[in-house]
């Protein structure tokens, strides 16, 4: 059974048509990467999918593990397992990680009738898949995401996604902003978390990030729709030539 | 909510301890004990009136307040900085939701002689509601010209991307806006008072 089924999706921002009729299906334990031009609606795509109240669905259907996706709110979507690692992760003052963390991972369990971790699993949980990340204790100890740089935050993502163990894994860009050895450290943290269970729809602009982490395969976005989609070769055709011949 | 708006003071570093202030009387704080005051204010109005009486006298009025409903609330803190070299700090947080409405009128007065004076006042305030209103007036009356004096105001909304942004983690959205709201004003409640500024906190999301 495929894992996400996207069909004739069509979706606006307030009465601006920006995704025109996409289709898309991931099966479990593939993954995916979106390329296109700046504008195209990748990140428009990725935000619906995670149920964002700005943008309205005028058309289509999205089906995930069979259930109608936009029937859910943004929380039982996650606690469903659809993760969205943001472009531009927002910073939540005053909002300390540990207990972010710790409230999102209870409320997945909860969802899921398990128990909740006691204090120290949450620990132990915690720090094993920080290290893993380099986010280091001070990280952990500061609000989400405040005074982190751009890196930082990306790399903050990676780490969120990792600790909640989500199904469906959305990266927007995770790859811009980082430096040499942090797209190393990120890609790692993506590909120990590729399992026969676990997709991935990873956006980015640069093949670069996928000679670290091989997508199945490559979908090209140009003005709302997806033009082309191919295996990973596409990838080289497309730095090679540009945006050019799919507009 | 049925609260009662409370002063609390504290005294050489103890814990805030309620305190009674009678109507029209003001608070004279001299050099050696700085006041520390702590207004959490729900349903009735609140006036504190100071006077810092000799140089180096200082206070810190740290005012959370929380409302609801049809409640009409005013705050009023007057501090006067009848010597030289005074500190005073006013920081204010608030909610209002429902149809509610505050008045906070922050007045900071340094006559002519009160030079080196320092004066802060900050106040920020989140309406969970369209119809709830926060009108905040700073009226500073300032003769001393060597002083320094600075006041802001933020009221608006709660950060709709950030309402998002935790429920996207799997945080139901009434959760959400309890963990941002509670950490909004978690750096200015003191332990004592916690319990009861979040149970209202509760009623009102
Ligand atoms: N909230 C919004 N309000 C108005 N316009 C929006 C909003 N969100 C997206 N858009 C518009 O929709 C279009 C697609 O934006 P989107 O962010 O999805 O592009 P993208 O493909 O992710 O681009 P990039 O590669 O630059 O990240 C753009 O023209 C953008 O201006
Ligand atoms: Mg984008």
């Amino acid at each position: 059974m495929s894992l996400l089924e996207i069909k004739n999706l069509h979706a606006c921002v307030g009465d601006k048509e920006i995704l025109k009729g996409i289709d898309l299906t991931i099966k479990a334990g593939e993954v995916h990467a979106i390329m296109g031009p700046n504008g195209s609606g990748k990140s428009t795509l990725s935000n619906v999918l995670a149920g964002h109240p700005n943008y309205t669905v005028t058309q289509g259907t999205i089906l995930f593990k069979g259930k109608n996706l936009l029937d859910l709110s943004p929380d039982k979507r996650a606690n469903e397992g659809v993760f969205l690692a943001f472009q531009h992760p927002i910073e939540l003052t005053g909002v300390g990680t540990a207990l972010f963390l710790k409230t999102a991972l209870n409320a997945k369990r909860h969802y899921l009738n398990e128990p909740p971790l006691d204090a120290v699993q949450f620990m132990k949980r915690l720090k094993t898949r920080a290290q893993a990340l380099g986010i280091t204790d001070e990280m952990l100890k500061r609000p989400v995401n405040v005074g982190f740089s751009g890196g930082e935050k990306k790399r903050m993502e990676t780490f969120q996604m990792a600790f909640l163990e989500p199904d469906f894994c959305i990266l927007d860009e995770m790859d811009s902003g980082l430096d040499i050895d942090a797209l190393r450290i990120v890609s790692d943290g993506i590909n120990v978390l590729r399992e026969p269970h676990r997709s991935f729809l990873m956006i980015t602009h640069f093949h670069r990030l996928l000679n670290y982490v091989t997508p199945d395969y490559i979908h090209i976005m140009v003005n709302g729709r997806i033009v082309k989609s191919g295996d990973k070769t596409l990838a080289l055709h497309l730095e090679e030539n540009g945006y050019e011949e799919f507009k | 909510m049925k609260n009662l708006s409370n002063i609390y003071l504290k005294k050489h570093q103890d814990t805030y301890k309620s305190f009674q202030l009678n109507k029209g009387e003001s608070i004279a704080v001299y050099k050696d004990e700085p006041l520390e005051l702590f207004l959490l204010v729900f349903q009735d109005n609140v006036h504190v009136k100071i006077d810092l009486k000799e140089p180096q006298a200082s206070c810190q009025i740290h005012c959370v307040y929380l409302m609801g409903e049809q409640q009409k609330v005013q705050i009023c803190l007057d501090v006067n900085h009848e010597a030289k070299q005074t500190k005073s700090v006013q920081l204010i947080r608030g909610i209002a939701t429902h149809q509610s409405e505050m008045k906070f009128d922050g007045i900071i007065r340094m006559p002519q002689d009160s030079q080196k004076c320092i004066g802060i006042q900050n106040h920020r305030a989140i309406l969970l509601s369209d119809k709830a209103t926060v009108q905040s007036t700073p009226e500073l009356e300032i003769y001393a010209d060597d002083v320094q004096c600075t006041h802001g105001s933020a009221i608006g909304p709660l950060d709709k991307e950030q309402v998002f942004y935790l429920t996207s983690r799997g945080i139901e959205e009434k959760q959400a806006y309890y963990l941002l709201l509670s950490s909004f004003l978690n750096d200015l409640l003191p332990l004592e008072v916690q319990s009861i500024a979040m149970a209202c906190l509760h009623d009102y999301i």
